[in-house]
């Protein structure tokens, strides 16, 4: 699977959140774009030819977590990370628990039977993690920057089970 | 008793809390890394109860509840913090002031009780 990001900068007082590109015939590549007001970069999260997103991904970043962002903390780069990390995912992978945290992160959790896995994106990458536990064991951590594949693979093999 | 408010939408259907409910905004003095709590003897003191605790911050709003030896087996640094506002506030944050990675936070979720009082 191959994974493309690119940042770019936006006119300041843009002031749409939109999807420039989508479509459903899995030929394409897909894209999400984001924006906002304000001098923060649109970032596009294209995936490769063939490869689909799940379906929740789009909703859950262009309208749910920004409602649950009661304070305006969540920069669009942090939304934009957290959209490719997700768009990595096997297109079976169920809608995750998600939340926004007071320390301007986003989390994703998964209780998967016997797993548990959660994400998190923040504002300050150094956080960004991944969290795998099986049957309420420890609770075992990895950075997510580097791991994006893992955690597709890691969600694919529960996802199989 | 040691206790954390919650937004309800971030506690799952079989009760156990999301690990986003264990941060706090920077303050306004600067300080980040903790988390606002409530200790039960000092609202018992004040003739307050839990229930109490979660009028006050509105009906979208639960009560966590913890011991303070469970907290800080897990890590944490527990001091008092009165403000007007509630009896009994105080805050948490790591012993070593570090940001609380997720790991750390999942590990509150885990043992983080919905208080019993509540209806």
């Amino acid at each position: 699977m191959t994974l493309l990001a690119e940042s770019e900068r936006t006119t300041p007082n843009s002031t749409d959140v939109a999807i420039a590109s989508a479509n459903g015939s899995g030929t394409l590549p897909k894209q999400i774009r984001i924006s906002r007001p304000g001098p923060d970069a649109s970032v596009s999260t294209l995936l490769g030819r063939g490869e689909r997103p799940p379906a929740w991904v789009e909703r859950l970043v262009l309208e749910e977590i920004p409602t649950k962002d009661d304070y305006g903390l969540i920069s669009l780069d942090t939304l934009a990370r957290f959209a490719q990390a997700c768009s990595t995912l096997p297109d079976r992978t169920p809608k995750p628990y998600y939340g926004v945290g007071d320390d301007a992160t986003i989390g994703a959790e998964w209780d998967l039977g016997r797993f548990h896995v959660e994400i998190q994106v923040g504002n300050n990458s150094a956080v960004d993690s991944i969290v795998f536990e099986v049957d309420e064991g420890e609770p075992k951590e990895l950075p997510l920057e580097g791991n994006v594949r893992t955690l597709a693979a890691l969600m694919s093999r529960l996802l199989r089970d | 008793m040691v206790y954390r408010v919650a937004k309800k939408r971030d506690i799952k259907p079989n009760g156990t809390p999301q690990s986003d409910c264990f941060s706090d905004k920077e303050a306004d003095d600067g300080s980040s890394y903790y988390m606002s709590v409530y200790f039960s003897d000092e609202m018992q003191l004040a003739g307050k109860s839990v229930t109490d605790l979660q009028q006050e911050w509105g009906s979208e709003y639960t009560v966590l509840a913890f011991s303070a030896a469970d907290l800080r087996e897990q890590g944490e640094r527990l001091w008092r913090d009165s403000n007007d506002e509630f009896p009994g506030h105080g805050a948490c944050k790591r012993a070593d002031d570090a940001e609380r990675t997720r790991g750390q936070k999942r590990k509150l979720a885990k043992i983080a009780k919905i208080a019993p009082e509540l209806p």
